[in-house]
């Protein structure tokens, strides 16, 4: 259930910010109360209403609105979005933009040459290394053994994000139609294990945060040359969370009355989610005897951890809105306006969780004589399973009341009143299997009580249901206002008050165990049955939580020209004591700048 | 519209309040089998006991075979057997449905339980008790030597299943290895072994076997053939007075008798075959009603495998006494007794004389309770001997009378609360009848109680 907190927060955001794919920094410094044309660009009905040809680059410090332009921090994704409309088809506005990131990053890597418990060389990304040594172990001066240690190892973090949008408004007489198609892509990789492995016979067991590597170390014996014992291991880890959206949305708006316009939204979200584990692990050792040739003692396990947790589904929504425009400005970002609507949103998801851990081993011993009372075979296979697969629904609703106002031509009011509910409900079948089976066979071609074949056993299922109950209610409440000689200056202010009430309940409906069974099978046909005594629980949980918090904001926009805008979110400076005549202070500035190319 | 947009708002914050509660839960319950694993009981045994195992090869001296129904559940994990509350095994495969326990002990009962378990753990049993058979080697119940030359071998069967047996013959002074199978299929249980010689030793020996199981072997005690059929000596013939039971015991003379036959008469009559006893019997008890006032005589004689009989010896005793009616209170209250209109009387064993039962009547206030009875007299003019014990609980005082005429006052105003004896020689002159009354008057919750009561007759 990792993915369901990463679910939630994702969709209670999609359904709060109704689905805007970016907004402005006007719009985040008035507390999402007053939009700005970025705010119009990505919505199919509004593009019609911004003028000229837009251009926004990486300036316009758009994916996140934290980087910072002059401290060389920076969200490393390419961006490039554009809108105008078609010269040849003027009814007809176009919007798009493309987002792109690609990184690869070498994480710290180390290696203990001598396997004496202390890294010797280090480096980032991958390091190769064999060590030699050549010893005089009985000091007659010559050398006694040949230890070779030959070691990989290998970290690398990867982050690929790509987004694409494109939104199309057409205008036909009075009546506007929309169409946005938006699709993202995030996947983030690593090679570090995410969990234990590995029984400690050969080297030490992996440990969660251990890089992928192998290791093989010989032992020779010398001057003969033979090999005295030979062992080795390697881990290949990986862990990989892919996230793909995609949302095509169609709308129309109809003007009716006196400047009143109704609108209907349709769309619908795809979604996928994928945080995947798969970690083996592979040892193996040999050992041997100068003095008998024939003996043999070879022992090697596998172990792994798969884990595999899926969210993918899809949502279909649907919305209205009526607007009433009372004061019309030159910029439409300015008008004077009320607009109440509301959404409904009907989810339905495969959600599939499933980890398993098997491990083997097997060891055949040869002491090199006839005695076949004591040389053996014995084997070992165990596995976890865990599966917790069903389905999710989801259900929303939301109503929402805008109002913007200028107040003269220089001040402009704006507030708004959000209501959204959500109930996200998911369903599974949990089941959780333990099978164990090792054997110790004496290699003495008789079927009898040394023969020993064993088997654990132990099952339970449950009915596992999630609930999540979220109400949210946000008031953003801003104000601007333009000043200097020219009003080319815009000082923006604004007071986002949230209060959300997350009920989840949980509950855990055991249907049926079976408890730790242990069968023993002797090579003579007997048969042993041991039960170990049935205990479950079944439970039910329930959290409730209720926060309100109110985020104060602030920005400075500047309009040099008609065809370029700057703007500046929570510029005053984020470290404590930063002083305006300080370097720091201009470092942090987040800026955004936006082109207008007509 | 402002108005309808401000209604929907406060609508939805409304619902929005409902806090809904958790989520229920609810006890699990595990599978259990559909059917119980049940022993195939109609193998073992049947309303007359184990016979149906014993025949069928079930249910052995040492070896039992179970049977049951086959568990047929999806989760069906394994059988497992205990006996007496001791494991035994496991089986795993549902298709495996017998089991076959060695190394028993004969004549002994066996608890046996077998359970079918499902892998959740869930299980049903069932349960039979088994006995094995008794399974002794036959013993010897005499030998006789029926002619100059056979010898009669009697045996008893030791075994509840075996069914016949094989005789083996050997000289005395022959080693073990020259045993030779007399006869072998034997179903009866004497044996006439011929064509022996005068006055040589013979060992037998004998075994019994069932279908499935052989006993071990008895050895006879070494019989001489010597043909010898004399009257029995020192016969003597006494009455278990004062019963009228007479008691024969004798001296066996011969060696080969197959039984004894007994004769008897009463005073002058003819002698005629009352009983015969095996040859090792020397006791016999005639339990026939022997009339009082007579004598009986009796006559023995030894008689062997042929039929032919010895010269008899005889002996004669008188009756001179006799029972006429007693009771103890073992088990009832003789339906001879004819209870008063008071509360009545009861058995009970507070404060018991001896084993078993006394009477007493119910500890009412202020009643008189009586207890009478009529019996009829053998002989006029002799006497009759009466014997009681009586008591008296807490209050009251107690008669007995008869035919009228008050012998005794009893109870615990006159003797207190121990057991008394009483006995009397009654004569009845001509009555031909005896009426008895026991009575006892309660004061305050007194009550009194009777035991052994007896009347014989003796001359």
């Amino acid at each position: 259930m990792r993915l369901r907190m990463i679910f939630l927060i994702t969709f209670i955001f999609t359904v709060a910010v109704q689905a805007q794919p970016a907004a402005s920094f006007r719009n985040n410094a008035t507390g999402g109360a007053i939009d700005d044309n970025l705010d119009y660009i990505f919505d199919p009905v509004n593009l019609f209403r911004v003028e000229g040809v837009r251009l926004y680059t990486n300036l316009s410090n758009l994916t996140s609105t934290n980087e910072e332009v002059f401290n060389a921090v920076s969200d490393g994704e390419f961006l490039m979005g554009v809108s105008s409309r078609l010269p040849f088809l003027e009814q007809w506005w176009v919007s798009g933009m493309l987002q792109s990131r690609n990184t690869e990053t070498p994480q710290w890597v180390s290696i203990d040459s001598d396997l004496d418990g202390f890294w010797n060389i280090d480096g980032n990304g991958e390091l190769e290394d064999i060590y030699t040594e050549h010893l005089d172990t009985d000091g007659d001066g010559l050398y006694n053994t040949l230890t070779t240690t030959h070691q990989t190892v290998q970290d690398f973090d990867t982050q690929n994000n790509r987004g694409f949008l494109i939104n199309n408004t057409f205008r036909f007489d009075e009546l506007t139609l929309g169409a946005r198609y938006n699709r993202r892509t995030t996947e983030a990789s690593d090679t570090r294990a995410s969990s234990n492995l590995g029984s400690g016979t050969v080297f030490n067991p992996v440990a969660p945060g251990d890089p992928s590597y192998t290791r093989e170390l010989d032992l020779v014996l010398l001057p003969e040359g033979d090999t005295d014992w030979s062992w080795g291991d390697n881990g290949d880890f990986s862990w990989n969370n892919v996230q793909r959206e995609s949302e095509f949305t169609l709308a129309a708006m109809l003007p009716f009355l006196d400047n009143h316009e109704a609108r209907v939204d349709f769309s619908f979200h795809g979604e996928e989610d994928l945080l995947e584990i798969n970690d083996s692990y592979e040892a193996n050792r040999a050992d041997f005897d100068r003095e008998n040739p024939d003996h043999f003692d070879n022992y090697e396990e596998m172990d792994q951890y798969t884990s595999i947790e899926e969210v993918k589904g899809s949502e279909m929504r649907i919305g209205g809105s009526i607007r009433h425009t009372f004061a019309e400005e030159d910029d439409a970002v300015n008008d004077g306006y009320w607009q109440a609507g509301g959404n409904l949103g009907f989810g339905s998801y495969d959600y599939t969780q499933s980890t398993s851990s098997p491990f083997s081993s097997s060891e055949n011993f040869f002491d090199g004589d006839d005695t076949p009372a004591n040389d053996y075979a014995t084997t070992a296979d165990n596995n976890v399973y865990i599966d917790d697969n069903g389905t999710r629904d989801s259900f929303s609703s939301s109503l929402f009341l805008r109002y913007n106002r200028p107040l003269t031509s220089q001040v402009q009011f704006g507030g708004a009143v959000r209501l959204i509910n959500t109930r996200i409900t998911t369903e599974t079948d949990y089941v959780e299997r333990m099978v164990s089976i090792t054997s110790f066979n004496q290699n003495d071609n008789i079927d009898d009580a040394n023969d020993i074949v064993t088997t654990h056993t132990e099952n339970m299922t449950a009915d596992h249901t999630c609930e999540d109950f979220i109400t949210t209610v946000v008031v953003p409440v801003g104000v601007s206002w333009r000043y200097g000689k020219k009003k080319n200056w815009e000082m923006r202010l604004g007071a986002r008050f949230q209060q959300q009430s997350v009920v989840q309940n949980e509950s855990f409906q055991v249907t049926d165990s079976d408890p730790f069974t242990t069968t023993t099978e002797f090579g003579d046909g007997e048969v042993t049955v041991n039960l170990s005594d049935n205990t479950f629980q079944s439970t039910s949980s329930q959290s409730r939580r209720t926060t309100s918090n109110t985020l104060f904001s602030y920005g400075l926009g500047y309009y040099p020209t008609s065809n370029l805008q700057i703007d500046l979110l929570g510029f005053l400076g984020m470290t404590a004591g930063s002083q305006i005549i300080d370097a720091d202070f201009y470092r942090c500035l987040r800026l955004s700048v936006s082109l207008n190319l007509d | 519209m402002r108005r309808f947009v401000i209604w929907s708002l406060l609508t939805l914050v409304l619902i929005s309040c409902d806090t809904p509660g958790p989520l229920g839960i609810n006890d699990t319950v595990l599978n259990v089998p559909s059917s119980n694993p049940t022993f195939s009981h109609e193998l073992i045994r049947d309303a007359d006991g184990f016979g149906v195992g014993y025949l069928n090869g079930s249910v052995r001296p040492e070896v039992i075979t179970l049977e049951w129904s086959q568990n047929n559940d999806d989760e069906f994990l394994y059988y497992r057997i205990f006996r007496d509350n001791n494991q035994l095994a496991d089986f795993t495969n549902r298709s495996t449905t017998s089991y076959t326990d060695d190394n028993l002990a004969p004549d002994t009962e066996y608890f046996y339980r077998i359970s079918a378990t499902l892998i959740d753990g869930r299980n049903l049993t069932d349960t039979i008790t088994v006995k094995t058979p008794l399974f002794d080697a036959p013993t010897s119940a005499g030998i006789q030597v029926a002619t100059v030359n056979s010898v009669r071998l009697y045996f008893r069967n030791n075994s509840e299943v075996a069914h016949s047996f094989t005789i083996s013959r050997k000289l005395d002074w022959e080693p073990e290895d020259e045993y030779g199978v007399v006869e072998a299929g034997i179903t009866d249980t004497t044996y006439l072994d011929t064509g022996l010689s005068n006055g040589s030793t013979y060992d037998y020996r004998i075994f019994a076997y069932s279908d499935y199981d052989t006993t071990a072997t008895y050895y006879f005690t070494p019989v001489l053939v010597e043909y010898d059929l004399d009257a029995p000596f020192n016969l003597e013939v006494d009455q278990i007075a004062p019963t009228s039971d007479i008691e024969l015991s004798w001296t066996d003379a011969s060696s080969s008798e197959l039984y004894f036959q007994i004769y008897r008469r009463q005073g002058n009559d003819d002698f005629e075959e009352v009983a015969t006893v095996p040859t090792d019997v020397s006791t016999w008890i005639d339990s026939d009603s022997h009339s009082p006032g007579y004598f009986f005589s009796y006559r023995i004689t030894a008689v062997d495998g042929d039929g032919v009989e010895s010269d008899y010896v005889s002996e004669s005793t008188y009756i001179n006494s006799y029972y006429i009616w007693e009771t103890g209170f073992e088990d009832a209250i003789p339906a001879d007794f004819t209870m008063g209109n008071g509360w009545g009387w009861y058995l009970d064993v507070y404060e018991l004389m001896d084993e078993g039962q006394f009477i007493r009547n119910y500890a009412s206030t202020n009643t008189t309770e009586t207890l009478s009875m009529t019996l009829d007299l053998p002989f006029p003019y002799t006497v009759i001997h009466i014997s009681f014990y009586h008591r008296g609980g807490d209050d009251g005082v107690g008669s007995f009378v008869i035919n009228g005429d008050n012998e005794l006052n009893w109870g615990y105003d006159i003797l207190g609360d121990q057991w008394q004896e009483f006995a009397t020689d009654f004569y009845p002159s001509g009555d031909t009848t005896l009426d008895m009354e026991w009575a006892y008057d309660t004061q305050q919750n007194g009550y009194g109680a009777l035991d052994d009561i007896q009347i014989y007759w003796e001359e």
